[in-house]
């Protein structure tokens, strides 16, 4: 700078001309995405899972969950923040992609390959009660029962308004409840 | 139904059952639907289905890096990308109206250019219809697509 330029400038300049400029977001580093990775990808697997019914399906959705994740550059935000902000991701992903598959209700019945496990047995039973609802219906039942999340939550994840959220989970229960107790499993 | 979430709603869900909380269900419309359904859910996302191997984060990680470069690489490039694409439909068009405005000559020198024609040296009288302008849009054009094609292999390469 110049002596001229220097004369030119106030004594003082004001705070915001002052005040070091802010610095761009450091992206998630690798030991921190890891961390945060194990911490919610099993629960997240288990959501995508009980959405789609393939586990191949839940593979590739929970990967593509994660590069969303890590191209937003989520390095300031809360963890809480960041697993809404995942399952709000994985949620659309799974709606997506049973749009691109043409399958209205998203059906996809597992064939699970464990020979006569009692266990495996009951499993498909239960995928295939929760396949017959609707996806947002599943949706909204894994978030409030399983994730244990808040209305507003709900509402963000499945992009619709918070109020309409107690209405839909009021069906999709009931819903569920008339198959259980049309399949014999409920009273 | 009313607009407010029953606070009642999550012990329900829980299973955290009293008396009071029971008698609470029977007269609430969410409570009893969630209590209906609460157990089998609760079944359900204990169902294990751990067993699954989850994709390894070093993997996620490094997938993730390789999509972001090829996404930075693929923005940096769409200038360029666009640029080739005006230059090919430029040199396109340009070819198009060379060869309409003059049409009539070409046919007429591709006509006169017959072995039988040329044997009679009709040829040279066709070469000396064209004029020295046409020849130079000609040339032009050409050496502008040569350039192209030869930038399009190269860049490509």
């Amino acid at each position: 700078m110049t002596a001229d330029v220097m004369m030119l400038l106030p004594a003082t300049l004001p705070l915001e001309r002052t005040a070091p400029p802010r610095r761009a977001p450091r992206p998630i580093d690798e030991a921190r995405f890891e961390a945060f990775y194990r911490a919610n990808a099993g629960s997240l697997w288990s959501y995508i899972y009980r959405l789609t019914g393939n586990p191949a399906t839940a593979d590739d959705l929970l990967q593509k969950t994660f590069f969303r994740f890590i191209r937003a550059n989520p390095q300031a935000a809360s963890d809480d923040h960041l697993r809404r902000y995942l399952f709000r991701t994985a949620t659309n992903l799974a709606f997506d992609h049973f749009r691109e598959t043409k399958r209205e209700r998203g059906r996809e019945i597992v064939v699970i390959d464990e020979g006569a496990h009692e266990s495996a047995d009951l499993r498909h039973d239960m995928m295939r009660v929760f396949a017959e609802l609707k996806p947002r219906e599943r949706a909204l039942l894994w978030l409030a029962h399983v994730e244990e999340s808040n209305h507003e939550d709900i509402a963000e994840a499945i992009g619709v308004k918070a109020k309409s959220v107690k209405v839909l989970l009021f069906r999709a229960r009931r819903r569920l409840g008339d198959l259980l107790k049309k399949k014999g499993i409920a009273s | 139904m009313n607009d407010d979430v029953c606070r009642r709603e999550p012990d329900v869900r829980k299973g955290n059952w009293s008396d009071e909380l029971r008698a609470h269900a029977q007269s609430c419309p969410d409570c009893a639907a969630a209590a209906a359904v609460a157990p089998w859910m609760a079944g359900f996302a204990a169902m294990p289905d751990r067993e699954h191997m989850l994709p390894d984060p070093s993997v996620v990680w490094l997938k993730a890096q390789l999509l972001r470069d090829i996404a930075t690489a693929d923005r940096a490039t769409r200038p360029m990308t666009s640029l080739q694409m005006s230059a090919y439909l430029i040199v396109a068009a340009a070819w198009a109206a060379v060869l309409t405005w003059k049409w009539n000559v070409i046919e007429r020198w591709l006509h006169r250019l017959t072995p039988g024609q040329f044997v009679l040296g009709a040829s040279t009288d066709a070469a000396s219809s064209i004029s020295v302008t046409f020849l130079g849009a000609l040339i032009v054009l050409s050496s502008l697509t040569i350039m192209l094609a030869l930038h399009t292999i190269l860049a490509e390469e």
